[in-house]
């Protein structure tokens, strides 16, 4: 468990003439708590403090008031070389080493802390894997790679040592939009087996709804509101906040909806007796079992239907439009239909 | 695309009449068409070649060292070896335009495929076999005028002397453009080609002067001369050029890696560098004989280790000064080209300050480091000459005594030899720059 408490921090600002200015106030008594095991976003438009409060945690910042705590242990106690060793680390800008292959720079932090050959180059090839690149690259060298490839060996890399924590700095921020989208799916499937303490930096809202256990809204060096993203889709609670999430956050929510679990089946709605009929709906195909609320609805549209036939865990159900507007609703509190694990 | 290659040609030809550098240098841009001679630079170069020494005086020969004297053209001076040369020439001719026919007539044939390899081989043969009677006419040429001296010679006084007269300087030098025009016919091989003919014309001239066959030519004899003097003042004057450009890399590349990072390191360091490169060169020196000259007669320490307002001292000092800005600013650029996503990943997974230097920057500056000590050591080689002003000794010594003595075969000697030691550090630094470059896969273009 990570926690912040009280945390100030401030950065000289460059004056004019090369004389420090006034002090530009980065995070401004940020208190938080980020659960062990869980994936938590850090939220927020650009100049909010987001990329400071992660880069507390591995003391590559120090906080000007306040404390830090990494399992309960004063983060100014730990000695800033191991703490680091034993957190991962990603960022937008990847920051592979040009010179070393890529087996090399996953390989940096394990060879830091002394591991033997045999044991890195099978944590290499695993990682390999995880992050689904073929074992040839190995031997490749960064320049070599596409931002996507790259960003895969960053995360990789950042998992190298096994760290409990992991910190990611925006780190799709810098892809197209289909590599990034194709990244945090397989991101969010890597974690969702790893269990890792999660903290990720991010000023893109689909990207924080569809990998966040839990959102931290964060504004002018303050905490604004945390908490899951149906609770927050259910209560804004702040002007700022529904505006910053806006109209859009409930579009993103469909994108981690399950549409099995959202569809009736024969015998446990209210319209129980038409879902036999209904379930051929005129052949169209129906949606498997992986399918997201957001696919189901880009379906209905492209297909003038308010309602699709799903093939589900219990069987053939029919998923109405009606299902798909109150979902959020619906689904708050009740957790478990989560399309991403 | 005919402009650059026009360019390029200029350049080629440039280099062939300065004649120390004819055959390495940028790829050819005609590599990408049809690989074929380059006739735009053969056929002027092969009409310079025997037009400079059909009409103009190939040898000079002088009662004596200094004093004017009658000229002779090859022809005259050597006949067999002059109808030699000119069988050569017309034999890379008659295959070269052979070659670049058949490289055109195929490209225009290309669309039907017929028999593509066995063309391009035959067409390579062709230029392979013009080449091998170009690349040692350079050598040829001494040769015949090492004969021809021998033979005017004969007849005159023992001191006389027989110097190369303008129409060997224009033919040297039109022969060393030679495998230039031809290389481009061997496509991606064309710098492999060059190297090869550049090494044949240095072999074979190296094997004519073993075998005394130039003995006769007044450069020749000044070397004779000069023998010891000269074998002890290129390894002063290499000393001269190393150690203080050594010294300067060990100074100036820390204080280039902390400019890189603040601005109140970069404005002094870059005061001073620029200062000590701008000053001229005579006035440099000036400024240092006085400073110098007190030191060494007041301080009794510069006074055991030999510093006095001439000699070693003003010349290594200025040679030091001059060394700084190319090394400094080569080490600023370097690390300034580190990926600051790297640094701070480095940073972030938790290498130490020590760790982050030598693991990550320092090879990624490396290939910037090594371009700076290049181009501060192929300056110095030049600039050491500057030694022989304030009486430290080196080429420039004997360069300067020829200039007293109006002994211009002496003056050449000297000049060699400093062309010599640049472009041999040059190539040798380039070479390990590459292959850092190679390594790190980031230094490809680090500035100079």
């Amino acid at each position: 468990m990570l926690e912040a408490r009280g945390v100030r921090k401030s950065f000289p600002r460059a004056g004019a003439r090369g004389k420090a200015g006034p002090a530009e106030r980065a995070l401004d008594g940020v208190s938080a708590v980020f659960p062990t095991g869980e994936l938590s976003v850090l939220l927020g438009p650009s100049g909010s403090g987001k990329s400071t409060l992660l880069r507390l945690f591995n003391r590559l910042l120090e906080p000007d008031e306040g404390v830090l705590l990494v399992d309960g242990a004063d983060a100014r106690g730990l000695d800033p070389v191991t703490l680091r060793r034993n957190t991962g680390y990603a960022i937008q800008g990847v920051g592979l080493f040009p010179h070393m292959s890529v087996a090399e720079n996953i390989a940096v932090v394990p060879r830091l802390l002394g591991w033997d050959r045999d044991r890195i180059g099978r944590r290499v090839r695993e990682l390999l894997e995880a992050v689904r690149l073929p074992a040839s690259f190995a031997s490749r060298r960064p320049r070599e790679l596409s931002g996507g490839e790259a960003q895969r060996v960053g995360v990789a890399r950042a998992l190298a040592a096994d760290p409990p924590v992991l910190l990611m700095d925006e780190p799709f921020g810098a892809l197209d939009a289909l590599t990034r989208e194709a990244l945090q799916v397989e991101f969010a499937r890597i974690q969702g087996r790893l269990r890792k303490t999660v903290v990720f930096v991010t000023h893109d809202l689909a990207e924080a709804v569809l990998l966040a256990d839990r959102l931290f809204i964060l504004r002018e060096g303050r905490l604004l509101r945390s908490g899951s993203p149906r609770e927050l889709l259910a209560a804004a609670g702040d002007d700022f906040v529904a505006d910053f999430l806006g109209a859009r956050f409930g579009i993103e929510m469909l994108g981690r909806e399950s549409a099995a679990a959202a569809a009736e089946y024969a015998g446990s709605g209210p319209a129980g007796g038409l879902i036999a009929s209904a379930a051929d709906l005129g052949g169209a195909a129906p949606l498997g079992p992986e399918a997201s609320l957001r696919d189901a609805l880009a379906r209905m549209i492209a297909e003038g239907r308010t309602a699709l036939p799903v093939e589900g865990p219990r069987g053939r159900g029919l998923l109405r439009i009606e299902a798909i507007a109150l979902a959020g609703r619906a689904a708050a509190g009740a957790g478990g239909n989560d399309a991403r694990r | 695309m005919s402009r650059g290659k026009e360019g390029d040609t200029a350049a080629a030809e440039a280099r062939a009449a300065s004649g120390a550098e004819a055959t390495a240098g940028a790829p050819s841009t005609a590599e990408a068409r049809a690989p074929a001679p380059d006739l735009r630079l053969l056929l002027p170069a092969a009409a310079l070649f025997s037009g400079a020494l059909a009409f103009l005086p190939a040898l000079e020969l002088r009662p004596n060292r200094v004093s004017a004297g009658a000229k002779a053209g090859l022809a005259a001076a050597a006949p067999a070896m002059t109808a030699a040369l000119a069988a050569a020439l017309g034999l890379v001719l008659v295959l070269a335009l052979a070659s670049a026919y058949a490289a055109r007539v195929g490209a225009s044939r290309a669309g039907r495929g017929r028999n593509g390899a066995a063309r391009r081989s035959a067409e390579r043969r062709r230029a392979g076999a013009a080449l091998f009677f170009a690349a040692p006419l350079p050598a040829l040429l001494l040769a015949g005028l090492g004969a021809g001296a021998t033979s005017r010679l004969a007849g005159m006084a023992q001191g006389a002397r027989a110097s190369l007269g303008a129409g060997a300087w224009l033919g040297l030098a039109a022969a060393l453009a030679l495998p230039s025009a031809l290389a481009p016919a061997f496509g991606a091989g064309a710098p492999k080609a060059r190297r090869l003919a550049a090494l044949t014309a240095a072999a074979t001239a190296a094997i004519l002067a073993a075998a005394g066959l130039l003995d006769d030519l007044s450069l020749a004899r000044e070397f004779v001369a000069r023998r010891a003097s000269f074998g002890a003042e290129f390894p002063r004057h290499l000393a001269y050029a190393l150690f203080p450009t050594l010294a300067a890399f060990v100074v100036a590349a820390p204080l280039g890696r902390a400019a890189a990072r603040s601005r109140d390191w970069e404005r002094p360091v870059f005061l001073v560098a620029n200062a000590a490169q701008v000053i001229p060169t005579l006035a440099l020196l000036g400024f240092l004989v006085a400073p110098l000259a007190a030191l060494g007669r007041d301080v009794p320490f510069f006074r055991a280790l030999g510093v006095r307002g001439v000699g070693w001292a003003p010349a290594s000092l200025a040679l030091f000064l001059y060394a700084l800005l190319p090394v400094a600013a080569n080490a600023r650029a370097g690390f300034r080209m580190v990926d600051p996503a790297a640094s701070d990943a480095a940073n972030g997974m938790g290498m130490g300050a020590a760790g982050r230097f030598f693991r990550v920057e320092l090879p990624l500056a490396s290939p910037a480091l090594v371009a700076g000590l290049r181009t501060a050591l192929a300056q110095n080689m030049g600039n050491a000459v500057l030694a022989g002003l304030v009486g430290g000794g080196g080429l420039g010594g004997i360069l300067f005594l020829g200039l007293s003595q109006a002994a211009a075969d002496l003056i050449l000697l000297a000049a060699l030899g400093v062309a010599a030691a640049a472009y041999g550090t040059d190539r040798l630094l380039a070479a390990a720059e590459r292959a850092l470059a190679r390594r790190t896969a980031a230094g490809a273009g680090a500035p100079c």
